[in-house]
Protein backbone atom coordinates (compact mmCIF):
# COMPACT_ATOMS: atom_id res chain seq x y z
CA UNK A 1 0.00 0.00 0.00
CA UNK A 2 1.20 3.21 -0.57
CA UNK A 3 1.07 5.48 1.98
CA UNK A 4 2.46 8.80 0.26
CA UNK A 5 -0.40 9.90 -0.79
CA UNK A 6 -2.09 9.29 2.06
CA UNK A 7 -0.03 11.46 3.87
CA UNK A 8 0.16 14.05 1.74
CA UNK A 9 -3.51 14.24 1.85
CA UNK A 10 -3.70 14.37 5.84
CA UNK A 11 -0.67 17.31 5.48
CA UNK A 12 -2.41 19.18 2.85
CA UNK A 13 -5.88 19.29 4.99
CA UNK A 14 -4.03 20.20 7.96
CA UNK A 15 -2.26 23.18 5.77
CA UNK A 16 -5.35 24.47 4.57
CA UNK A 17 -7.15 24.37 7.47
CA UNK A 18 -4.32 26.67 9.26
CA UNK A 19 -4.65 28.95 6.13
CA UNK A 20 -8.39 29.16 6.61
CA UNK A 21 -7.76 30.07 10.04
CA UNK A 22 -5.50 32.61 9.86
CA UNK A 23 -7.68 33.97 6.69
CA UNK A 24 -10.74 33.77 7.66
CA UNK A 25 -12.12 36.21 9.76
CA UNK A 26 -13.77 34.80 13.10
CA UNK A 27 -16.73 34.74 14.64
CA UNK A 28 -15.36 36.65 17.43
CA UNK A 29 -14.22 39.14 15.41
CA UNK A 30 -17.04 39.26 12.78
CA UNK A 31 -19.68 39.85 16.30
CA UNK A 32 -18.18 43.13 16.97
CA UNK A 33 -19.82 46.23 16.55
CA UNK A 34 -23.26 47.49 16.42
CA UNK A 35 -26.31 45.23 16.22
CA UNK A 36 -30.03 46.32 15.63
CA UNK A 37 -32.59 43.55 16.46
CA UNK A 38 -35.55 43.18 13.24
CA UNK A 39 -36.83 39.75 14.32
CA UNK A 40 -37.90 37.31 16.95
CA UNK A 41 -39.10 34.46 16.06
CA UNK A 42 -40.51 31.09 17.06
CA UNK A 43 -38.53 28.56 14.98
CA UNK A 44 -39.59 25.42 15.72
CA UNK A 45 -42.65 24.40 17.91
CA UNK A 46 -43.68 20.77 20.01
CA UNK A 47 -47.36 20.59 18.46
CA UNK A 48 -49.05 21.05 15.27
CA UNK A 49 -47.07 21.16 12.23
CA UNK A 50 -45.95 24.94 12.71
CA UNK A 51 -42.26 25.42 12.07
CA UNK A 52 -42.27 28.98 13.00
CA UNK A 53 -43.92 32.38 13.31
CA UNK A 54 -43.65 35.92 14.26
CA UNK A 55 -43.40 36.87 17.77
CA UNK A 56 -45.74 40.10 18.52
CA UNK A 57 -44.00 43.05 20.89
CA UNK A 58 -46.58 41.67 23.86
CA UNK A 59 -45.32 38.10 23.39
CA UNK A 60 -41.55 39.44 23.33
CA UNK A 61 -42.38 41.71 26.32
CA UNK A 62 -44.25 37.94 28.39
CA UNK A 63 -40.79 36.49 27.26
CA UNK A 64 -38.27 38.89 28.51
CA UNK A 65 -40.48 39.39 31.26
CA UNK A 66 -40.03 35.69 32.60
CA UNK A 67 -36.21 34.70 31.70
CA UNK A 68 -33.31 36.57 32.01
CA UNK A 69 -33.62 38.29 28.81
CA UNK A 70 -33.05 42.34 27.96
CA UNK A 71 -35.52 44.13 25.60
CA UNK A 72 -33.27 45.92 23.87
CA UNK A 73 -33.03 47.29 20.87
CA UNK A 74 -29.74 47.59 20.44
CA UNK A 75 -26.61 45.32 20.80
CA UNK A 76 -23.22 46.78 20.94
CA UNK A 77 -20.38 44.48 21.30
CA UNK A 78 -16.81 46.16 22.26
CA UNK A 79 -13.48 44.70 21.76
CA UNK A 80 -12.64 45.01 25.24
CA UNK A 81 -15.40 42.09 25.69
CA UNK A 82 -17.90 44.32 27.19
CA UNK A 83 -21.56 44.46 25.57
CA UNK A 84 -24.05 47.63 25.76
CA UNK A 85 -27.78 47.46 25.54
CA UNK A 86 -29.32 50.05 24.06
CA UNK A 87 -32.47 51.75 23.70
CA UNK A 88 -33.47 54.45 21.83
CA UNK A 89 -29.81 55.58 22.19
CA UNK A 90 -29.71 55.12 26.00
CA UNK A 91 -27.51 52.46 27.62
CA UNK A 92 -29.34 50.13 29.34
CA UNK A 93 -26.96 47.60 30.88
CA UNK A 94 -23.48 47.03 30.33
CA UNK A 95 -22.25 43.31 30.78
CA UNK A 96 -19.24 41.66 29.81
CA UNK A 97 -19.70 39.02 26.67
CA UNK A 98 -17.43 36.37 25.23
CA UNK A 99 -17.66 33.29 22.43
CA UNK A 100 -17.08 29.86 23.50
CA UNK A 101 -17.04 26.30 21.52
CA UNK A 102 -15.88 26.66 17.91
CA UNK A 103 -17.26 29.95 17.84
CA UNK A 104 -21.06 28.99 18.11
CA UNK A 105 -21.88 30.21 21.85
CA UNK A 106 -22.28 33.67 23.04
CA UNK A 107 -22.08 33.73 26.79
CA UNK A 108 -23.16 37.08 28.52
CA UNK A 109 -22.15 37.86 32.04
CA UNK A 110 -24.63 40.13 34.35
CA UNK A 111 -22.78 41.95 36.97
CA UNK A 112 -25.78 40.16 39.38
CA UNK A 113 -23.42 36.95 38.44
CA UNK A 114 -26.54 35.72 36.13
CA UNK A 115 -24.97 34.26 32.88
CA UNK A 116 -27.34 33.86 29.44
CA UNK A 117 -26.10 31.07 26.79
CA UNK A 118 -27.22 32.03 23.51
CA UNK A 119 -26.58 29.59 20.51
CA UNK A 120 -24.91 31.50 17.26
CA UNK A 121 -26.68 30.62 14.69
CA UNK A 122 -24.86 32.60 11.97
CA UNK A 123 -22.81 35.71 11.77
CA UNK A 124 -21.76 37.70 9.05
CA UNK A 125 -21.05 41.30 8.12
CA UNK A 126 -24.37 41.80 7.77
CA UNK A 127 -26.70 39.68 10.20
CA UNK A 128 -26.29 38.00 13.02
CA UNK A 129 -28.46 35.37 14.23
CA UNK A 130 -28.86 33.86 17.58
CA UNK A 131 -30.79 31.17 19.44
CA UNK A 132 -32.25 30.65 22.83
CA UNK A 133 -34.84 28.14 24.27
CA UNK A 134 -37.85 29.38 25.70
CA UNK A 135 -40.73 27.33 27.08
CA UNK A 136 -43.29 30.00 27.35
CA UNK A 137 -46.63 29.09 26.32
CA UNK A 138 -45.40 27.50 23.29
CA UNK A 139 -42.47 25.42 23.71
CA UNK A 140 -39.56 26.24 21.40
CA UNK A 141 -36.62 28.21 19.98
CA UNK A 142 -37.00 31.96 20.12
CA UNK A 143 -34.53 32.96 17.34
CA UNK A 144 -32.99 36.63 17.16
CA UNK A 145 -31.84 38.30 14.16
CA UNK A 146 -30.06 41.27 13.83
CA UNK A 147 -29.00 43.46 11.28
CA UNK A 148 -25.90 45.45 11.53
CA UNK A 149 -25.63 49.04 11.64
CA UNK A 150 -23.22 50.33 9.94
CA UNK A 151 -20.55 53.04 11.37
CA UNK A 152 -21.27 56.01 10.12
CA UNK A 153 -24.93 55.73 10.18
CA UNK A 154 -24.40 54.89 13.60
CA UNK A 155 -22.40 57.75 14.69
CA UNK A 156 -25.73 60.18 13.31
CA UNK A 157 -28.05 58.37 14.97
CA UNK A 158 -26.36 59.51 18.10
CA UNK B 1 -2.75 -2.45 34.72
CA UNK B 2 0.05 -0.87 32.57
CA UNK B 3 2.53 -3.55 32.92
CA UNK B 4 1.18 -6.76 30.89
CA UNK B 5 0.18 -6.16 27.22
CA UNK B 6 -2.01 -7.69 24.26
CA UNK B 7 -3.23 -11.09 25.28
CA UNK B 8 -0.85 -11.51 28.37
CA UNK B 9 -3.31 -9.06 30.32
CA UNK B 10 -6.23 -10.64 32.49
CA UNK B 11 -9.71 -10.00 32.78
CA UNK B 12 -9.18 -8.29 35.79
CA UNK B 13 -6.37 -6.24 34.27
CA UNK B 14 -8.42 -4.52 31.72
CA UNK B 15 -11.27 -3.83 33.70
CA UNK B 16 -8.94 -1.74 36.74
CA UNK B 17 -7.76 -0.26 34.03
CA UNK B 18 -11.09 0.66 31.77
CA UNK B 19 -13.11 1.39 34.91
CA UNK B 20 -10.08 4.29 36.17
CA UNK B 21 -9.42 6.01 32.72
CA UNK B 22 -13.12 6.02 31.41
CA UNK B 23 -13.79 7.59 34.87
CA UNK B 24 -10.92 10.11 33.81
CA UNK B 25 -12.47 10.54 30.65
CA UNK B 26 -16.07 11.01 31.48
CA UNK B 27 -14.59 13.47 33.84
CA UNK B 28 -12.70 15.46 31.53
CA UNK B 29 -15.64 15.73 28.67
CA UNK B 30 -18.23 17.20 31.48
CA UNK B 31 -15.94 19.76 32.33
CA UNK B 32 -15.01 20.09 28.64
CA UNK B 33 -18.62 20.53 28.23
CA UNK B 34 -19.05 23.04 30.83
CA UNK B 35 -16.11 25.42 30.35
CA UNK B 36 -15.77 25.20 26.19
CA UNK B 37 -19.30 24.29 25.49
CA UNK B 38 -16.91 21.34 23.46
CA UNK B 39 -16.62 17.72 23.65
CA UNK B 40 -13.20 16.48 24.02
CA UNK B 41 -13.65 12.52 24.67
CA UNK B 42 -15.22 11.71 21.56
CA UNK B 43 -14.73 12.86 17.77
CA UNK B 44 -18.14 10.98 16.25
CA UNK B 45 -20.41 14.40 16.82
CA UNK B 46 -16.88 16.47 15.58
CA UNK B 47 -16.93 14.69 12.21
CA UNK B 48 -21.22 15.43 12.34
CA UNK B 49 -20.27 19.35 13.52
CA UNK B 50 -17.31 19.43 10.74
CA UNK B 51 -19.62 18.21 7.90
CA UNK B 52 -22.45 20.60 8.59
CA UNK B 53 -19.86 23.81 8.88
CA UNK B 54 -18.82 22.49 5.80
CA UNK B 55 -22.54 22.41 4.44
CA UNK B 56 -23.30 26.19 5.34
CA UNK B 57 -20.19 27.60 4.41
CA UNK B 58 -18.88 28.14 7.65
CA UNK B 59 -15.03 27.55 6.84
CA UNK B 60 -13.59 29.22 9.80
CA UNK B 61 -15.60 26.27 12.52
CA UNK B 62 -15.05 23.41 9.77
CA UNK B 63 -11.31 25.01 9.85
CA UNK B 64 -11.21 24.46 13.49
CA UNK B 65 -13.08 20.81 14.08
CA UNK B 66 -10.91 19.50 11.47
CA UNK B 67 -7.70 20.43 13.79
CA UNK B 68 -9.62 19.59 16.81
CA UNK B 69 -10.17 15.98 15.27
CA UNK B 70 -6.50 15.75 13.53
CA UNK B 71 -5.03 16.77 17.43
CA UNK B 72 -7.14 13.16 18.86
CA UNK B 73 -5.85 11.37 15.67
CA UNK B 74 -2.65 12.90 16.48
CA UNK B 75 -2.76 11.94 20.32
CA UNK B 76 -3.47 8.24 19.23
CA UNK B 77 -0.71 8.12 16.86
CA UNK B 78 1.76 9.37 19.38
CA UNK B 79 0.31 6.88 21.86
CA UNK B 80 0.96 3.21 20.00
CA UNK B 81 4.07 5.00 18.52
CA UNK B 82 5.00 5.15 21.80
CA UNK B 83 4.23 1.68 22.49
CA UNK B 84 5.49 -0.14 19.49
CA UNK B 85 8.92 1.50 19.75
CA UNK B 86 9.56 0.66 23.28
CA UNK B 87 7.95 -3.01 23.51
CA UNK B 88 10.61 -4.60 25.77
CA UNK B 89 10.20 -6.33 28.90
CA UNK B 90 12.17 -4.12 30.46
CA UNK B 91 10.65 -1.06 29.21
CA UNK B 92 7.09 -1.76 29.07
CA UNK B 93 6.37 0.00 32.09
CA UNK B 94 7.87 2.97 31.03
CA UNK B 95 6.44 2.88 27.49
CA UNK B 96 2.98 2.27 28.80
CA UNK B 97 3.58 4.94 31.22
CA UNK B 98 4.65 7.80 29.16
CA UNK B 99 0.98 8.32 27.17
CA UNK B 100 -0.53 8.78 30.90
CA UNK B 101 2.71 10.83 31.78
CA UNK B 102 1.66 13.08 28.79
CA UNK B 103 -1.74 13.17 29.49
CA UNK B 104 -1.40 14.54 33.17
CA UNK B 105 0.96 17.07 32.05
CA UNK B 106 -1.91 17.97 29.25
CA UNK B 107 -4.57 18.13 32.01
CA UNK B 108 -2.49 20.20 34.37
CA UNK B 109 -1.70 22.46 32.06
CA UNK B 110 -5.22 23.42 30.69
CA UNK B 111 -6.37 23.42 34.84
CA UNK B 112 -3.35 25.51 35.72
CA UNK B 113 -4.10 27.83 32.51
CA UNK B 114 -7.80 28.05 33.34
CA UNK B 115 -6.65 28.84 36.92
CA UNK B 116 -4.42 31.95 36.33
CA UNK B 117 -4.33 32.70 32.40
CA UNK B 118 -7.72 32.28 30.89
CA UNK B 119 -9.44 35.67 29.60
CA UNK B 120 -12.10 33.55 27.94
CA UNK B 121 -11.46 34.44 24.19
CA UNK B 122 -12.32 32.33 21.39
CA UNK B 123 -8.26 31.47 20.63
CA UNK B 124 -7.49 30.34 24.26
CA UNK B 125 -10.94 28.25 23.91
CA UNK B 126 -9.78 26.95 20.79
CA UNK B 127 -6.56 25.38 21.77
CA UNK B 128 -7.45 24.35 24.91
CA UNK B 129 -10.08 22.06 23.68
CA UNK B 130 -7.06 20.86 21.32
CA UNK B 131 -5.01 20.14 24.27
CA UNK B 132 -7.82 18.21 26.23
CA UNK B 133 -8.90 16.30 23.01
CA UNK B 134 -4.72 15.10 22.46
CA UNK B 135 -4.80 14.06 25.50
CA UNK B 136 -7.97 12.13 25.20
CA UNK B 137 -5.95 10.69 21.95
CA UNK B 138 -3.70 9.50 23.93
CA UNK B 139 -5.41 7.74 26.18
CA UNK B 140 -7.35 6.05 24.32
CA UNK B 141 -4.57 4.80 21.74
CA UNK B 142 -2.89 3.69 25.18
CA UNK B 143 -5.90 1.71 26.34
CA UNK B 144 -6.99 0.20 23.20
CA UNK B 145 -3.24 -0.71 22.02
CA UNK B 146 -2.11 -2.41 25.10
CA UNK B 147 -5.39 -4.34 25.40
CA UNK B 148 -5.80 -5.51 21.78
CA UNK B 149 -8.56 -2.92 21.57
CA UNK B 150 -10.91 -4.87 24.06
CA UNK B 151 -10.78 -1.51 26.17
CA UNK B 152 -11.88 1.88 25.17
CA UNK B 153 -12.35 4.58 27.04
CA UNK B 154 -13.29 7.69 25.36
CA UNK B 155 -16.42 7.20 23.72
CA UNK B 156 -19.41 5.03 24.09
CA UNK B 157 -20.57 4.52 20.64
CA UNK B 158 -18.65 0.94 20.42
CA UNK B 159 -19.13 0.17 23.90
CA UNK B 160 -22.82 0.54 23.51
CA UNK B 161 -23.08 -1.45 19.84
CA UNK B 162 -20.94 -4.55 21.93
CA UNK B 163 -23.47 -3.89 24.56
CA UNK B 164 -26.21 -4.61 22.73
CA UNK B 165 -24.84 -7.63 21.03
CA UNK B 166 -23.97 -9.00 23.58
CA UNK B 167 -27.41 -8.93 25.30
CA UNK B 168 -28.93 -10.48 22.38
CA UNK B 169 -26.47 -13.38 22.61
CA UNK B 170 -28.15 -14.03 26.20
CA UNK B 171 -31.41 -14.39 24.71
CA UNK B 172 -29.97 -17.47 23.56
CA UNK B 173 -29.58 -20.46 26.41
CA UNK B 174 -26.38 -21.45 25.86
CA UNK B 175 -24.25 -18.71 25.86
CA UNK B 176 -25.79 -17.51 28.84
CA UNK B 177 -22.84 -19.47 30.97
CA UNK B 178 -20.35 -18.77 28.46
CA UNK B 179 -17.57 -17.52 30.97
CA UNK B 180 -16.23 -14.84 28.14
CA UNK B 181 -19.49 -13.37 26.99
CA UNK B 182 -20.04 -12.98 31.17
CA UNK B 183 -16.52 -11.30 31.60
CA UNK B 184 -17.26 -8.90 28.17
CA UNK B 185 -20.29 -7.96 29.85
CA UNK B 186 -19.09 -6.77 32.99
CA UNK B 187 -16.09 -5.13 31.65
CA UNK B 188 -18.23 -3.26 28.90
CA UNK B 189 -20.57 -2.45 32.07
CA UNK B 190 -17.87 -1.46 34.23
CA UNK B 191 -16.45 1.16 31.47
CA UNK B 192 -20.13 2.30 30.75
CA UNK B 193 -20.83 2.97 34.72
CA UNK B 194 -17.16 4.50 35.19
CA UNK B 195 -17.69 7.02 32.42
CA UNK B 196 -21.17 7.94 33.53
CA UNK B 197 -19.71 8.44 37.37
CA UNK B 198 -16.81 10.26 36.00
CA UNK B 199 -19.16 12.59 34.54
CA UNK B 200 -21.18 13.05 37.31
CA UNK B 201 -18.43 13.91 40.18
CA UNK B 202 -16.66 16.53 37.49
CA UNK B 203 -19.64 18.26 37.68
CA UNK B 204 -20.63 18.41 41.09
CA UNK B 205 -17.33 19.10 41.65
CA UNK B 206 -16.45 21.99 39.54
CA UNK B 207 -19.25 23.92 40.72
CA UNK B 208 -17.67 23.62 44.47
CA UNK B 209 -13.85 23.46 43.62
CA UNK B 210 -13.61 25.10 39.81
CA UNK B 211 -10.16 24.35 38.27
CA UNK B 212 -8.92 22.13 40.59
CA UNK B 213 -11.07 19.28 39.41
CA UNK B 214 -7.76 18.77 36.96
CA UNK B 215 -6.49 18.18 39.98
CA UNK B 216 -8.30 15.30 40.70
CA UNK B 217 -8.52 13.95 36.88
CA UNK B 218 -5.11 14.02 37.72
CA UNK B 219 -5.00 12.56 40.86
CA UNK B 220 -6.94 9.10 38.95
CA UNK B 221 -4.39 8.71 36.38
CA UNK B 222 -1.71 8.66 39.01
CA UNK B 223 -3.56 5.80 40.86
CA UNK B 224 -3.34 4.30 37.43
CA UNK B 225 0.34 5.06 37.45
CA UNK B 226 1.50 4.25 40.83
CA UNK B 227 -0.47 1.29 41.46
CA UNK B 228 1.36 -0.69 38.63
CA UNK B 229 4.75 1.13 39.57
CA UNK B 230 4.11 -0.31 43.49
CA UNK B 231 3.48 -4.01 41.72
CA UNK B 232 6.96 -3.35 39.91
CA UNK B 233 8.26 -1.93 43.35
CA UNK B 234 7.06 -5.00 44.98
CA UNK B 235 8.67 -7.95 42.06
CA UNK B 236 11.90 -6.72 41.97
CA UNK B 237 12.02 -6.62 45.99
CA UNK B 238 10.90 -10.29 45.80
CA UNK B 239 13.26 -11.49 42.94
CA UNK B 240 15.95 -10.06 44.81
CA UNK B 241 15.22 -11.51 48.20
CA UNK B 242 14.75 -14.70 46.13
CA UNK B 243 18.22 -14.56 44.18
CA UNK B 244 20.12 -13.43 47.28
CA UNK B 245 18.42 -16.65 49.40
CA UNK B 246 19.26 -18.37 46.42
CA UNK B 247 22.81 -17.30 46.95
CA UNK B 248 23.20 -17.99 50.34
CA UNK B 249 21.56 -21.93 49.66
CA UNK B 250 24.26 -22.45 47.17
CA UNK B 251 26.80 -21.17 49.27
CA UNK B 252 25.44 -23.64 51.94
CA UNK B 253 25.31 -26.52 50.06
CA UNK B 254 29.07 -25.69 49.00
CA UNK B 255 30.31 -25.76 52.50
CA UNK B 256 28.78 -28.63 53.33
Amino acid sequence: MRLGPIYLFFALLIVASGWLLLDQESPESLILGEWEEVAWKYEKLDHGDMMGFDIDKLQKQEICKNIIIHEAETWRFNPDGTLSFLDENEIKENLKWNIKGRGHILELHHKNNIVEDYQVVEVTEDELVVQFNSDLQVRGIVKMTFKRIPKKQYAQKI
Amino acid sequence: MLRKYSNYRSFSDNLKLGALTAFSAGMVNVISVIVFFAFTSNVTGHYAILAQEIAKGNWYQGAIVLIWIFLFFAGNFTSNCLIIHNNTPTGRYMAHAIPVFLEMACLMFVGIYLQYFYTESLKETEFLVAALLFAMGLQNGLTASISNSKVKTTHLTGLTTDLGVVFSMFTKKEFRNDKKLIQKTQLLLGIMFSYMGGGIVSGLLYYRVGNATFIVIGLVLGVVLLYDYSKLQVTRFVQRRRSSFQRRYSLYDKKA
